[in-house]
């Protein structure tokens, strides 16, 4: 067998004393640079490119590529302790996650999404050995008018992901449209709403956005109550997940995989959809759907292990073509030319002692991750015991030092602010900010690929149902929308009978 | 001792950062005190040249920027919150980069004269994908157009990457892009490299010419990371810092290093890094001024 001769091969290079060693390091940077909102992969393996120059290229190369899944996984602990997603890939487990924390499950819902991350990382690992040859050219076949329709399936999921009112849903999907404007617009350089301000130029930062909607307003109702409380949440009953919450996350995990592995290959918008998509899946696939938003396993597991596994697969277009799906997938390949490889579906049979070894070690640092996490969970709960007076005054520090870290920008910390005060808003009127995030997220690159699809076909507009792919999301996005509006317009007409 | 700080005017990562911090980490050495970069980006990259423009003029803060904030920017932006031609002086040029002009192997042009012959036989019918409207690769983009008379409609991106890939997909039939970032496909078939931006081969890919020799003398355009200090900066301080620049620039690790990372070093004094500031300036308002785009 092939496979297992490549994998052995692998193996003996990730397995030395010094590779393990490196792996460790890059996970346990990537953990506590993940914990903190904001300072994440991306800004920590550009400071340490130039150091992986000195070292030997397989073990600069899995260094950083542990620093860039420790930080999935450490961005996973302050969105379920805090309700602080540092990236846009854990916004979705601040839903249910930080909701199973505050019923005093704050132990198992850091053990469910360890185990879905290395479960997702075990499989996407095996994936990528055994297939990244013929799933690279997926990617060829996602052109603009192709992501656009995926976009657009993103679209309505965002509004399927949320739990309460249609109407609100859809109100702030729309608004964070709009916030995606703000910017100059790549296809005439013409800048938009950002003329008081240069910072503003390239668009409002990601993470002072997400930082400031999902983790302030917490914040500003708890201290509203008058009298703290003595901890945000109740005491911890055991840190472990039961045998219940065990049985419910297989599934979840096993589908959050499988879309994560997917979408991950794609570039640009692949692997920031995983998570969401998920839990769009979940929501509909789900018995336990109803319970999603209150702090079920489903929410948890599922968007957990979708964007572990699209953080795997995302080497995959980068390996095989050369070409980066992502921020951090580019610099990988800036610290891959540093020492003369050049990624391509030639370092297969030119470099397979590093190619194996680089995939065998996301597995060892999956490994790392959970031996080291698991023991580690009773130690970041009790962080949960310092008494809130004390704690929110270092959330709000660590929340301003990461949003300022992604680019040292003081203006970013004023972004926050003023999005904690929206998200305050939102709170009292019962609008959930997530789909409004994704809706952000997603917007630039709908209008993007929409303009750029339009180019390509000289203003044809039979370019968006020009391939199988695009007519198949499409339609997807159309049903989807339906499921959710039928109900939607069969309530509104029972209560206007009701009130007739 | 205090901290000199190179200021780079984008996010971590990519070009100008890579070049900064290798410069950084090597004038540490050279020093025996540190020199680190800070990253101040946004607005263009003038956020960053303007922070530096209003510092102490003593040789502790630098910019590390590239091209296009000090030659380009003035023609796009309204209000730069600085004078690129008064208020930083320059030290020294640390670095540049060409690019590739190439196409989907399916197109049937084997040379940047049949690629031109090809485009005007048939108006309308030619894209070209690169990044966004006003960035160095793109007006090097139009530049060429100007030169060869070829008229294609530009697919912009927001990185090179992206565009690459419907390029090798053969959505988009020619590709304006860096080396390093299009080398893999050029080396693997995926895409035909025509020529190169640079006045000299490139060490990565001997075998193409260069648009001089292409046909297209004119077309030159490299993307270039330099040093500037504050405008009231002491002669004897900015002088200093180029040689030594030159100094931790020249040894052949240092060298192999950037190239590995498609770029060249090519320190300058600095009486000969503003001429060719000067040059570059007048060369791209040329051809921001024929495209007519609006100052925001």
């Amino acid at each position: 067998m092939d496979l297992i001769n490549n994998l052995l091969l692998g193996f003996s290079v990730s397995l030395t004393a010094a590779n393990l060693l490196y792996a460790l390091i890059g996970c346990v940077v990537g953990t506590l640079v993940g914990v903190l909102p904001g300072v994440g992969a991306l800004a920590t393996i550009a400071m340490l490119l130039p150091i992986t120059y000195g070292m030997a290229p397989a073990s600069g190369l899995i260094m950083l590529a542990g620093i860039y899944y420790g930080a999935q996984y450490g961005g996973s602990i302050s969105a379920i302790l805090v309700n602080l997603p540092g990236e846009t890939s854990s916004v979705v487990t601040t839903i249910d996650g930080h909701q199973m924390a505050k019923r005093g499950r704050a132990g198992a819902a850091l053990a469910i999404s360890a185990l879905g991350s290395f479960f997702a990382g075990t499989v996407a690992t095996l994936a990528i050995a055994a297939f990244a040859g013929p799933m690279s050219n997926f990617a060829f076949h996602f052109g603009p008018a192709e992501n656009f329709a995926l976009m657009t399936v993103g679209l309505v999921g965002a509004v399927v992901i949320s739990s309460g009112a249609l109407s609100k849903a859809v109100a702030m999907v729309i608004l964070g449209l709009l916030l995606g404007l703000v910017g100059t617009d790549i296809n005439t350089g013409t800048s938009r709403f950002a003329s008081a301000f240069p910072e503003l130029t390239e668009g409002f930062s990601v993470v002072a956005v997400a930082v400031g909607l999902f983790g302030l307003p917490e914040i500003i109702s708890n201290l509203e109550r008058g009298n703290l409380p003595e901890r945000i949440l109740v005491p911890f009953r055991s840190l472990w997940p039961s045998r219940t919450e065990m049985r419910r996350m297989v599934a979840p995990m096993v589908r959050g995989t499988a879309i994560g592995s997917l979408l991950g290959m794609l570039p640009g918008g692949g692997a920031a959809l995983a998570s969401f998509a998920s839990y769009a899946c979940e929501k509909k696939v789900s018995r336990y759907a109803p319970e999603m938003g209150k702090g079920a396993v489903e929410g948890l597991a599922g968007p957990e292990s979708a964007n572990n596994a699209a953080a795997q697969t995302s080497f995959i277009p980068l390996l095989t073509l050369g070409i980066p799906s992502n921020a951090v997938m580019a610099l990988m390949m800036g610290a891959m030319i540093l020492h003369s490889i050049q990624p391509s579906p030639l370092i297969i049979t030119k470099e397979p002692a590093l190619f194996w070894g680089l995939i065998t070690s996301m597995w060892v640092g999956n490994l790392i991750l959970v031996v080291l996490n698991l023991p580690l969970i009773g130690i970041w709960v009790m962080f949960l015991k310092v008494p809130y007076k004390y704690l929110f005054g270092a959330i709000l520090v660590f929340c301003s030092i990461g949003v300022y870290s992604v680019s040292s920008s003081v203006f970013d910390i004023y972004v926050m602010v003023f999005f904690g005060l929206v998200g305050y808003v939102l709170l009292k009127l019962d609008c959930e900010p997530a789909p409004l995030l994704l809706g952000f997220v997603l917007g630039p690159m709908m209008e993007e690929n929409f303009r750029r699809s339009l180019l390509i076909s000289g203003g044809d507009y039979g370019v968006f149902v020009g391939s199988a792919i695009s007519i198949v999301l499409l339609a997807v996005a159309v049903i989807l929308a339906v499921i959710v509006a039928v109900p939607a317009i069969r309530g509104i007409r029972q209560e206007a009978f009701q009130e007739e | 001792m205090r901290t000199v700080k190179l200021v780079v005017p984008n996010p971590p990562g990519g070009g100008t950062d890579l070049v900064a911090r290798i410069v950084a980490e090597r004038l540490s050495a050279l020093w025996g005190h540190t020199a680190i970069v800070e990253n101040k980006p946004g607005g263009g990259g003038n956020i960053g040249a303007q922070s530096v423009a209003r510092a102490k003029p003593d040789g502790y803060t630098l910019f590390a920027g590239y091209g296009g904030v000090m030659t380009v920017n003035q023609y796009l932006y309204k209000n730069l919150g600085f004078d690129p031609a008064k208020d930083l002086r320059p030290i020294t040029l640390s670095a540049s980069a060409a690019y590739v002009v190439a196409v989907h192997p399916g197109v049937p042009a084997k040379s940047l004269s049949e690629l031109v012959a090809l485009v005007k036989a048939s108006p309308g019918k030619f894209s070209w994908a690169s990044t966004a409207v006003g960035t160095q690769d793109h007006i090097g983009g139009e530049l060429l157009q100007y030169v060869t008379g070829m008229k294609m409609t530009h697919v912009p991106y927001k990185g090179g990457a992206e565009g690459l890939l419907d390029v090798v997909a053969g959505r988009i039939p020619v590709n304006y892009v860096t080396i390093p970032t299009s080398i893999a496909q050029v080396q693997q078939g995926g895409l035909r490299a025509l020529a190169v931006t640079g006045a000299e081969r490139s060490a990565l890919l001997p075998e193409v010419p260069t648009v001089a020799e292409a046909g297209a003398p004119g077309a030159e355009n490299l993307t270039w990371f330099g040093l500037w200090a504050p405008a009231g900066t002491p002669d004897a301080i900015v002088k200093q810092i180029s040689e030594d620049v030159r100094k931790v620039l020249a040894p052949a690790d240092a060298r192999e290093q950037l190239s590995k990372g498609g770029f060249s070093p090519q320190p300058m004094t600095p009486d000969e890094f503003g001429a060719f500031v000067l040059k570059e300036r007048e060369k791209y308002g040329r051809i921001v001024g024929s495209l007519g785009l609006e100052k925001q």
